[in-house]
């Protein structure tokens, strides 16, 4: 069952409707496997289990792994009142095949592959977004999608060609490139290696270079020539390099940039040794060919440039051959082929170690991805257990996670981490930044998972803007070349014929169209981010060209985690609550600090919520009606659970006193407290 | 407590754990004991003594996109390269400064002109980032820039406030790179604005806010006797820090308003000149490191009319915000920092009238924190094509900052990953400039 269409779940949901499928008995033997190596580890080590959490507690967890938000009021009563004995796998199974666990998933991969709404200069990341959403809607096998990113190939914003963003994040640097895969997805520090040997591992600096060399000479850019739709547009640059001279030439590079950003080549699996280098294993200069640090070498046989300069003569005389013309060979597919391998030593228990911790917020090897050969995991046979029950699931991460999520460690009372953790069930953990705000949008939107954005909402226009420039006929793309050339050669000039144009449309413009650009005007004054965009919409639809929607951009925009820029803007409540920069591998934190705080005092729960008519929470609130209603309301949205009986009292005195003051002060304090900001 | 003993214990954990590894806090309170760095100061590494310091923080303004050298503070009268731009004479007597800072003629005296800085950086964001941190960009690490640096290793002077923070910020490299959150730069997006949601609702009384605030701790106190860990005491902790920080005198600080209209108005009312006032009012609340950006420096076209609008609000604001801090006896522990991503080509592009980026010989000022004033250093050829004294290098001139500041440039501190780093990279301070 590796691929789960997401929208007959859909449907299912609210919960509990959908009778499990045959793959729920393999599952839950396959828990069993893991509770029964848990368990004999707690009796070996004199420790008892913690009890089962109670549903309170399991549902709110289950939501916040699983889909990254809090559940709504209706979805924890749902839960809390069905009498189903096998509740909890069947909540497990829906959340993990919902749109939400494809959002909440998106942000952890975010977060480890750096994924960027900007990639590069020129180089949009949406495409590599779309991607990663779909991949992660149609679950495609981790190993699959891994060797897919390492060999991906071609222009970077062609529509669905979005794998080409892992390489093209780290554009022009095909060392720190190997180095970052080397350490996701085979949890190795190579880095280091890349200066001088490894300080405190064995690589050293040739094997550092051995394993760029399955790089070898990738290329990032294409050129005109690359594409057959694009070849009369050639005729048209000579006939204006005549005409108007060097100007030309610069302004098709700026034209032709949206397409030319891309990854090519297949990798000759050579690489040369740096000016410096030191060792007596090889002189500066010198080309390595491609070697695996560990595992099974794919034994490439690259085409090495002879240095001995009468052959390199003969090689130009006789062969009319360039001598540094080195030759592909698929270098970077055997090493995607390597590194996804079954067999790769490391690639299988980097997974099965990450998404433990993911489920249990400890994993069996930390730090996760500084694994060495005497590296051991705390508790080895579990680890083994982990990685074959990854190769049965067939690198199907859904059913991975299933397993483990319907185990009974992880649905017992959490335990706080300290030594002697014994794995016996997960730990109290801070929300990440993104179960924050999107628990604080289940509570202001409605339907808060229909608002989660198609994968491709974003990236369509970059690949509009692509297929646009690939398309013009002759006359289209000369006025755009002159265009071009006007910007460069009198920018003046340029910005005039720009106003000309512009007025020249909105003069053009019917009632309807100055209509809507109208109330644009008014909704961005007002910061009506929801109108904006539905009025964006709309005059993108009647063609009124030069109404980019740019709320995205805004800290006060309202969209799931998921949809927002990545990173989100800085001073975003995200970023407040620690997402990270997107610069580094895995820079998210769960730091306190004041900002987050005033936001939470002063920010969010006023401007959003309780000022806010239209807020969910708020209108269940007023449906209510009875104080003690609207305590239970706000204890389930907020917390998933019923309030205490003293709780209760000390409500239904405060709102006894002022009861629209009362009920703010119930919704502001649950929403502050430590309770709301940490997972049981 | 040894620091870089810690950071080697840590050896390649992610981020994430180093740093929860470590008191958590932006403002105030963290791992190390707080004194600035001319009290003793053995704090961060009893091996590596700060020495002396001659500055105690640092007013760092980043003019982005690369401020053309020939058209600011490094005219060349008649050369062929001048262009249109003319020069005036500033009250240094070796100092001419472009047409376009007369107010800043009149300041020049406390101002040190490097005009030979170089860089290999001709990219805009390769350029900023090894302006900021001294190392190149690379994609495996993130190196911290020098007020992440300096609040690490001297720590903050005012508990209550962050000890750096970044105005008008935007895809700069201001950055806390591999150290702990804490240091990571907090943005102000306006100085207009300050510090955002630091003051209660309106539509809150304070008793009802403090109402709130004592259920609040009764319910996170019962929740913290049941899970009583490190991560759930920093948040009851920090609700703390936060309240104390809406009640305390200094969050003045970000507010502007305070300020006369007289002074308001000398600074200019943009949001340069708001932002280096604001910067003004968080130094003398001993905020250690300020950034404020001004954009659009990057005139490939059209350089010289360019500089009418760019270069007065620059001009005003700088020559407020030096005559402000000497008369308020700031100057002399304040180091104020001018800097660029790169210089922009003598040669003038004729098609766009405009000069294109020129990493190779450029400018940069300094001015206070023991810096002397009115001098020249470094120079180039007549026609402003290449160094031909002194060369002060990025790195050799983030290392002029951090020598000022205290702070030892030849130790390596060890990243999480067990990374060797430097403050400057392999800078060398330039202590010529020192008075």
């Amino acid at each position: 069952m590796k691929i789960i269409t997401t929208c007959a779940l859909l449907a299912a949901l609210p919960l509990l409707a959908q009778p499990r499928s045959e793959g729920s008995d393999s599952i839950r033997r396959a828990s069993a496997r893991v509770d029964e190596l848990i368990d004999a580890h707690l009796s070996k080590s004199g420790l008892t289990a913690p009890p089962a959490a109670s549903d309170e507690v399991f549902v709110r967890r289950a939501y916040l792994d699983i889909i990254g938000r809090i559940p709504t009021n209706r979805e924890a009563e749902s839960f809390l009142s069905s009498r189903d004995l096998a509740k909890r796998d069947a909540l497990v199974h829906e959340l993990l095949a919902s749109p939400g666990f494809v959002s909440h998933s998106f942000n952890y991969w975010a977060d480890l592959l750096r994924i960027k709404t900007v990639l590069a200069r020129r180089t949009s990341g949406e495409p590599f977004i779309h991607w990663m959403k779909e991949t992660l809607t149609e679950n495609t096998a981790y190993d699959e999608w891994v060797a897919e990113l390492l060999a991906a190939e071609g222009p970077g914003h062609a529509p669905d060609n979005g794998s080409t963003g892992l390489l093209l994040r780290d554009r022009n640097m095909p060392e720190d490139s190997m180095s970052n895969t080397v350490r996701v997805f085979l949890g190795t520090r190579l880095e280091c290696a890349q200066c001088h040997d490894h300080p405190f591992d064995k690589w050293t600096q040739r094997q550092y270079f051995e394993m760029v060399a399955f790089m070898g000479d990738v290329d990032y850019m294409f050129r005109a020539e690359d594409f057959p739709e694009a070849k009369h547009y050639a005729a048209i640059v000579e006939r204006k390099f005549e005409e108007k001279g060097r100007q030309t030439k610069g302004a098709f590079r700026k034209l032709f940039e949206s397409v030319a950003t891309g990854v090519k080549g297949s990798g000759t699996g050579l690489a040369k040794l740096p000016e410096d280098y030191q060792y007596d294993d090889g002189k500066p200069g010198d080309f390595v060919s491609a070697k695996t640090v560990f595992g099974e070498d794919p034994g490439l046989d690259p085409f090495i440039p002879p240095t001995d300069k009468r052959l390199r003569r003969r090689m130009r005389q006789f062969m009319k051959r360039d001598p540094d013309a080195t030759k592909e060979i698929g270098s970077r597919m055997a090493f995607a082929d390597w590194l996804t391998d079954e067999e790769n030593p490391r690639f299988t228990t980097v997974i099965a170690n990450r998404m433990w911790k993911r489920v249990f917020g400890v994993a069996l090897i930390e730090p996760v991805d500084d694994i060495k050969d005497d590296t051991l995991a705390e508790l080895p046979t579990l680890m083994t257990l982990l990685e074959t029950l990854m190769r049965e699931v067939d690198y199907d991460l859904r059913s991975f996670l299933e397993i483990l999520y319907s185990t009974d460690a992880y649905q017992r009372e959490c335990v706080v981490a300290a030594d002697g953790y014994a794995y016996q069930a997960p730990i109290l953990r801070r929300m990440t930044a993104e179960q924050c705000w999107d628990s604080m949008l289940a509570l202001v939107l409605p339907d808060i998972d229909g608002t989660l954005n198609a994968p491709d909402a974003i990236a369509k226009e970059v690949y509009e803007e692509y297929e646009d420039m690939l398309s013009m006929n002759s006359a289209e793309f000369e006025e755009a070349l002159d265009e071009m050339i006007l910007r460069y050669s009198d920018p003046t000039a340029y910005r005039e014929a720009r106003k000309a144009k512009r007025d020249r449309e909105a003069a053009n413009r019917t009632p309807e169209m100055r209509r809507l650009v109208s109330q644009l005007r008014k909704a961005r004054k007002r910061g009506d981010t929801a109108a904006i965009e539905r009025i964006v919409k709309q005059l993108k639809e009647l063609g009124v060209a030069g109404v980019r929607g740019r709320e995205r951009q805004r800290v006060d925009y309202i969209g799931r985690a998921s949809d927002l820029p990545s990173p989100a803007p800085d001073g975003h409540f995200l970023r407040q609550f620690g997402q990270s920069n997107r610069n580094l591998i895995s820079a998210s934190n769960d730091d306190a600090n004041v900002p987050q705080l005033l936001n939470l005092l002063n920010g969010f729960i006023e401007d959003r919520l309780l000022t806010q008519n239209q807020a969910i929470l708020r209108r269940e609130m007023l449906r209510a009606r009875t104080p003690l209603k609207q305590i239970s309301t706000a204890y389930m949205a907020i917390l998933a659970r019923k309030p205490s009986p003293s709780e209760q009292d000390m409500w239904l005195r405060q709102m006894g006193a002022n009861a629209r003051q009362g009920t703010e002060d119930l919704i502001w304090t649950l929403l502050n407290t430590h309770e709301f900001l940490f997972i049981q | 407590m040894n620091l870089k003993g810690h950071f080697r214990q840590q050896d390649g954990p992610t981020r994430r754990t180093f740093v929860s590894g470590m008191a958590a806090s932006l403002f105030g309170v963290g791992a190390m004991p707080l004194a600035g760095p001319l009290a003793a100061a053995t704090r961060w590494d009893d091996a590596i003594p700060l020495h002396h310091a001659t500055a105690k923080r640092v007013i760092y303004l980043f003019l982005a996109g690369g401020m053309s050298q020939l058209d600011t503070f490094s005219p060349k009268p008649g050369a062929a390269t001048q262009g249109p731009t003319e020069s005036i004479q500033s009250n240094a007597e070796d100092v001419l400064v472009s047409q376009h800072f007369p107010l800043m003629a009149r300041h020049m005296d406390k101002v040190c002109v490097i005009e030979s800085m170089n860089s290999k950086q001709g990219a805009h964001a390769q350029g900023q980032y090894h302006m900021h941190t001294s190392y190149e960009l690379r994609g495996t690490t993130s190196h911290p820039s020098l007020g992440a640096w300096l609040n690490y290793m001297a720590g903050p002077v005012n508990e209550t406030l962050p000890g750096h923070i970044a105005i008008n910020n935007g895809r700069y490299h201001a950055s806390g790179g591999f150290l702990e959150s804490k240091h990571m730069p907090l943005p102000i997006g306006s100085a207009v604005d300050g510090l955002q949601h630091s003051a209660r609702s309106e539509r809150v009384s304070e008793r009802s806010f403090d109402q709130r605030m004592a259920r609040l701790r009764q319910m996170n106190d019962a929740f913290r006797g049941r899970y009583d860990t490190k991560e759930v005491r920093a948040y009851s902790d920090m609700y703390d820090q936060a309240i104390a920080l809406m009640d305390s005198q200094d969050l003045d600080a970000f507010d502007i308003s305070k300020e006369p209209q007289t002074i308001r108005d000398a600074y200019g009312d943009d949001p340069f000149g708001q932002g280096c006032l604001l910067a003004r009012r968080l130094i003398e609340h001993d905020v250690r490191f300020i950034e404020v950006v001004n954009d659009g420096w990057d005139t490939h076209a059209d350089n010289f009319e360019r500089m009418d609008d760019l270069c007065p609000p620059v001009d005003r604001a700088i020559s407020a915000l030096l005559a402000d801090l000497d008369a308020r006896g700031l100057l002399e522990d304040t180091l104020v920092v001018l800097a660029t991503e790169f210089g922009r080509s003598p040669r003038i592009n004729t098609v766009r009238t405009g000069r294109d980026h020129y990493p190779k010989a450029f400018t940069c000022l300094l001015a206070g924190g023991g810096i002397q004033g009115g001098l020249k250093h470094g120079k180039t050829d007549a026609e402003g094509h290449e160094v031909i004294e002194d060369m002060v290098t990025v790195e050799d001139f983030n290392a002029t900052i951090a020598y000022a500041l205290g702070l030892p440039t030849e130790h390596d501190m060890y990243s999480p990953a067990g990374r060797p780093f430097r403050v400057a990279h392999k800078g060398v301070p330039v202590k010529a400039l020192f008075a």
